[in-house]
């Protein structure tokens, strides 16, 4: 086989394997997320389908595939079709650039687990970022609804608000690793200081940490800053008038963004697959480093149910002032610690 | 396969380019803006230039064409009513002026492609590196003075929308 034609294929089972288990964690969080909010709450959440409820994410799926698809009269029809796959897409393609680990070898081949290896993977990320408004923007507009025009209005109001904190604690990481590249910043958390604590750029950059933490959870539209779907005010906001699939393809959307935004912050700040101690080399070496790096995303992944279930929502004027005055300026104070701390690039 | 795929975005990019100017509701000529900088992204990155592709993205798609949609959507704009009817003259001049700038692209990409530069994809190098010596060195001076240009007009939006509820 040539060296492209293999290449080819290496990368299709990359897309193949990486999709799947994607879509597989979707279907789980879903379950995890309310057999979490019955713990939290003191009930037992969906535990009928199967044992410990794990067969209701397939019951869910056939119910949305076999539900009736409703357009709505007032609906602007091909946008309306189109928004729940904007929602989706970027979502999914989060996945490409996300490096889980260290190179193995399969029957002789070297595969780097991660589908393209690029040197500008943090602004990739970013420009999906930007790009996923598109759905939630307009599904609001085309469903010819007000409850999901305020809810549209409001995500994409919150979503451009948050950009800013969050790529300023971006490139206070980007600037401390000098590169764009996912696998270079994880790399430059290996080893430790003081032969114990890991470092991790989470330590220096705790409030970069916590000023892209709420960041990524008004950009994921999660509990406290769900305001897009607050359902007190405006049914569900955006996703309102979508029933069946189309509603499935928000839902999917959301969580497959959560997931990449858990796996960002474990590469950002708690240095990818790198542990603060010596692990052997070879195959068992980077199946131990993917197990580090799924954990410690499975650890935000939880952290988001927690936060859900836990804290009220903000009101919508708290939220945006909260953007503007509170994590943008502390966003901006991180940067200025970061380029007084590290080293200028070049000077090595 | 670069040159098949360039091409390709590139019939689509114009294909976009005309539905901006020919459809009349004003979300959709905003989308298919947004349809000719995705396609641009595309060129730029074919033609080794990433950071420039995903710049593109962020600024333009991601920020600048949602505040534009954002306020479609505030006004309620739903359908632009039918232009009056054009005086001849207009018509005639304005025919005059797309013959000559199609004469000047025509003319131009003659003279462009007799210096083609080969399409590298840029895997390796985001071209970050290369364009931040150029910025802080070379042209140091205009990107100062850019970026206060953009200061001030920050700054004159700013009081042009407080003067109203002073």
């Amino acid at each position: 086989m040539s060296p492209l034609l293999l290449a080819l294929a290496v990368t299709l089972v990359k897309i193949a394997v990486v999709l799947g288990a994607v879509m597989t964690a979707v279907a789980m969080m879903a379950l995890i997320e309310r057999r979490f909010a019955g713990l939290i709450q003191d009930r037992p959440g969906p535990n009928r389908v199967g044992p410990f409820g794990l067969l209701q994410p397939v019951a869910d799926g056939l119910k949305f595939l076999f539900k009736e698809e409703v357009i709505p009269d007032e609906a602007d029809k091909w946008i309306y079709l189109l928004a729940p796959l904007l929602a989706f897409v970027p979502a999914m393609a989060f996945f490409a650039v996300i490096p889980m680990g260290t190179p193995f070898t399969v029957f002789g081949i070297v595969v780097e687990p991660l589908i393209a290896p690029s040197s500008f993977g943090v602004l990739y990320i970013l420009a999906l970022s930007g790009l996923s408004v598109y759905g939630v923007f307009l599904a609001g507009y085309a469903s010819g609804s007000k409850y999901p025009l305020l809810g549209g209005l409001r995500a994409t109001a919150q979503m451009v608000a948050y950009e800013i904190p969050m790529a300023m604690a971006l490139l206070a990481v980007v600037y401390a690793a000098r590169s764009l590249d996912f696998t270079v910043i994880a790399d430059a958390q290996a080893g430790t200081w003081f032969g114990v604590v890991p470092k991790w750029f989470v330590l220096p950059q705790i409030i970069g940490f916590f000023v892209f933490w709420v960041a990524i959870l008004a950009e994921c539209k999660r509990l406290p800053f769900d305001l897009p779907e607050a359902e007190a005010e405006l049914v569900v906001g955006f996703h309102t008038e979508y029933s069946a699939m189309k509603f499935a393809m928000f839902f999917m959307g959301e969580y497959a963004h959560m997931i990449a935004a858990s796996a960002i912050v474990t590469l950002l700040y708690f240095g990818g697959w790198h542990l603060p101690f010596a692990v052997p080399g070879g195959n068992l070496g980077a199946l131990i480093a993917f197990a580090a790096f799924a954990a410690k995303t499975a650890f935000f992944l939880w952290l988001f149910i927690w936060i859900r279930w836990t804290l009220p929502r903000y009101r919508y004027d708290q939220l945006i002032r909260l953007g503007w005055t509170v994590l943008t300026p502390l966003a901006f104070l991180n940067l200025l610690i970061t380029l007084f701390t590290c080293r200028a690039p070049g000077v090595n | 396969m670069a040159t098949a795929l360039f091409f390709a975005f590139a019939a689509l990019a114009l294909v976009f380019g005309i539905l901006v100017a020919a459809l009349r509701h004003p979300l959709y000529a905003a989308l298919s803006l947004v349809g000719v900088i995705g396609c641009l992204s595309v060129l730029f990155y074919l033609l080794g230039a990433p950071f420039l592709a995903m710049v593109q993205l962020i600024v333009y798609a991601g920020a600048t064409l949602v505040l534009i949609l954002f306020v479609i959507m505030l006004l309620g704009l739903r359908s632009e009513p039918r232009a009056p009817e054009a005086h001849p003259v207009q018509k005639g001049l304005g025919l005059l002026l797309c013959l000559n700038m199609l004469l000047f692209f025509l003319l131009g990409a003659g003279t462009l492609v007799r210096k083609t530069v080969p399409m590298t994809g840029g895997g390796a190098r985001s071209g970050v590196e290369d364009l931040g010596r150029l910025l802080f060195s070379r042209y140091l001076l205009p990107f100062e003075a850019v970026s206060l240009l953009l200061l001030a007009a920050a700054v004159g939006a700013f009081l042009l929308a407080r003067r109203e509820w002073k």
